[in-house]
């Protein structure tokens, strides 16, 4: 890991600024919330493999319980922040409000504040309440600004109010910000603060070099020739993650000259680009104040696999598996729905032609990668059952002739088209909204409608 | 005397400011950082 983020032990710390474990806030008991636990039980595992030091928590971190966060903390090998979570009836944090590292002779402060939600949110639940920031942080930043020679805060408060408290504690330094942006944020210096953001879903880390002075100050590195040299790069990284996505470029594209050879050019101007920031940084490190140099790297399958991470991804599947396969029953024919072989008896040329797309073995990859009964996936690779679906429990129940993505997911239910074809038609042009459905940029970022619909069959 | 002297330089070190708030100290670090990974793993299929 050390050596693919080109990073030193010793000089390395590993941070999340919160939202961590779910996708959605609250979620019903039963089989829902059972798998997202058990996927945030491997989502911990893979952080403590990792090395993370600290990971802030935000309020949809507790979409399982605080007895459930809890419960994990005591798995985790790193530290949960929160210097405003508390306990509704004791009335104190439950969870450490700060820590100290100290990496090559630097004392570090790392504390969390965790955000209150949307406005019309209620900060008390059942067992916590949310103190607000302003409460609390004078107290703690006293305590703190004695120890420490930097200062992280790790925040899923809103925007506006992480610029508040730059405004406010100029010895806060670095603000890792958890919440509203789905895209990576170039660091942002507001006040003394340095305001960052990755973008979501593990697709990209940050890499934050820094070189850090007595002055305790930054510079500003915010001057028009930085940020384009900066915005330059973060466009050529994309690029780059794109052509990248597929696997190696060298084998994907080896039968496309012209798409390699673009990769090669892509390649060359990052590494120059790169250059040219570090050497401006270096002139800059003339200056008694402390300097930075932010990176986004790009999460892409060809990073090679840690045998250990993807033992511990494996283990977590079989789980999820496991526990959703414990929910399925023998098939029930869903009444309006029949199956693509029944179309393909009229049909014959258009069921074979759509035989030969990743729609007809769409449930077989589920299968080879024991992820046959995650309600998670399955609708998106099943007929009948829509990703809006609120009662997802009949995915697993459905029959093997309804184990892909058939005609019937884009056309409609077929039992009354094979019973009076005249009369009952069916959708014979379904729109970008049904694909996007499946094919969003979470999971298909690569998806055209007008390209890739013509692909169907 | 000269202990008594001696004793109150000591103590006179010990509590001069330049050794009560010692300089903040500089070093070279690098944040590897994350968030709203909302439970991700990998996509499926």
């Amino acid at each position: 890991m050390f050596q693919q983020l080109d990073v030193k032990e010793d000089r390395a710390l590993f941070l999340d600024g919160g939202a961590l474990l779910f996708d959605k806030s609250k979620l019903p008991a039963g089989r829902h919330l059972d798998l997202a636990k058990i996927n945030a039980a491997g989502i911990v595992e893979a952080y403590n493999h990792l090395g993370y030091d600290a990971v802030g928590i935000a309020k949809i971190d507790l979409a399982g319980g605080v007895d459930f966060l809890k419960e994990l903390q005591k798995k985790s090998k790193f530290t949960w922040l929160s210097a405003n979570l508390f306990d509704l009836q004791k009335k104190e944090p439950l969870f450490s409000p700060f820590i100290i590292k100290k990496k090559t002779g630097l004392r570090i402060a790392i504390i969390g504040l965790t955000g209150s939600g949307a406005a019309n949110e209620p900060r008390e639940r059942e067992n916590y309440f949310i103190v607000a920031w302003q409460d609390l942080l004078p107290k703690f930043m006293k305590e703190i600004s004695k120890q420490a020679d930097l200062v992280i805060l790790l925040s899923s408060l809103s925007p506006l109010e992480n610029e508040q408290i730059s405004q406010q504690f100029p010895n806060i330094h670095i603000i890792i910000q958890a919440g509203m942006y789905s895209h990576n944020q170039n660091p942002v210096l507001a006040d003394n603060a340095l305001i960052c953001q990755a973008e979501r879903q593990g697709k990209y880390i940050g890499r934050l070099r820094i070189n850090w002075k007595k002055t305790g100050m930054w510079i500003d590195e915010t001057s028009d020739e930085a940020l384009m040299k900066r915005q330059e790069l973060d466009r050529l990284t994309w690029q780059i993650k794109r052509l990248e996505d597929k696997g190696d470029p060298k084998i994907i594209y080896k039968d496309s000259p012209a798409t390699l050879q673009s990769y090669d050019k892509l390649v060359e101007r990052m590494k120059y680009v790169e250059k040219e920031i570090i050497d401006s940084q270096q002139n800059m490190n003339q200056s008694p104040n402390s300097t930075f140099h932010n990176t986004f790297l790009a999460v892409v399958p060809t990073i090679a696999d840690d045998p250990a991470m993807e033992e511990i991804i494996n283990q977590t599947r079989k789980k999820i598996n496991a526990a959703g396969r414990s929910g399925s029953s023998d098939g029930n024919t869903m009444s309006d729905y029949v199956g693509s072989q029944a179309c393909v008896k009229c049909h014959k040329e258009i069921g074979e032609r759509w035989q030969r797309t990743p729609h007809a073995r769409a449930y077989e990859t589920l299968v080879q990668k024991n992820e046959q009964f995650n309600v998670k996936c399955l609708p998106c690779h099943v007929t009948g059952v829509s990703i809006l679906d609120k009662k997802q429990s009949a995915v697993l129940s459905l029959p093997d002739s309804l184990h892909n993505v058939g005609c019937e997911t884009c056309h409609g239910p077929g039992m009354a088209h094979t019973v009076n074809p005249e009369e009952a038609k069916l959708n014979d042009s379904p729109d970008a909204y049904l694909c996007l459905q499946c094919h969003s940029t979470e999971h298909d970022d690569a998806f055209h409608f007008e390209q890739d619909s013509k692909k169907v069959h | 005397m000269t202990i008594c002297l001696r004793l109150l330089s000591i103590i006179f070190l010990l509590f001069h400011p330049a050794t009560l708030f010692a300089a903040p100290a500089t070093g070279e670090i690098t944040l590897i950082y994350s968030n709203d990974v909302h439970g991700a793993t990998e996509p499926c299929g």
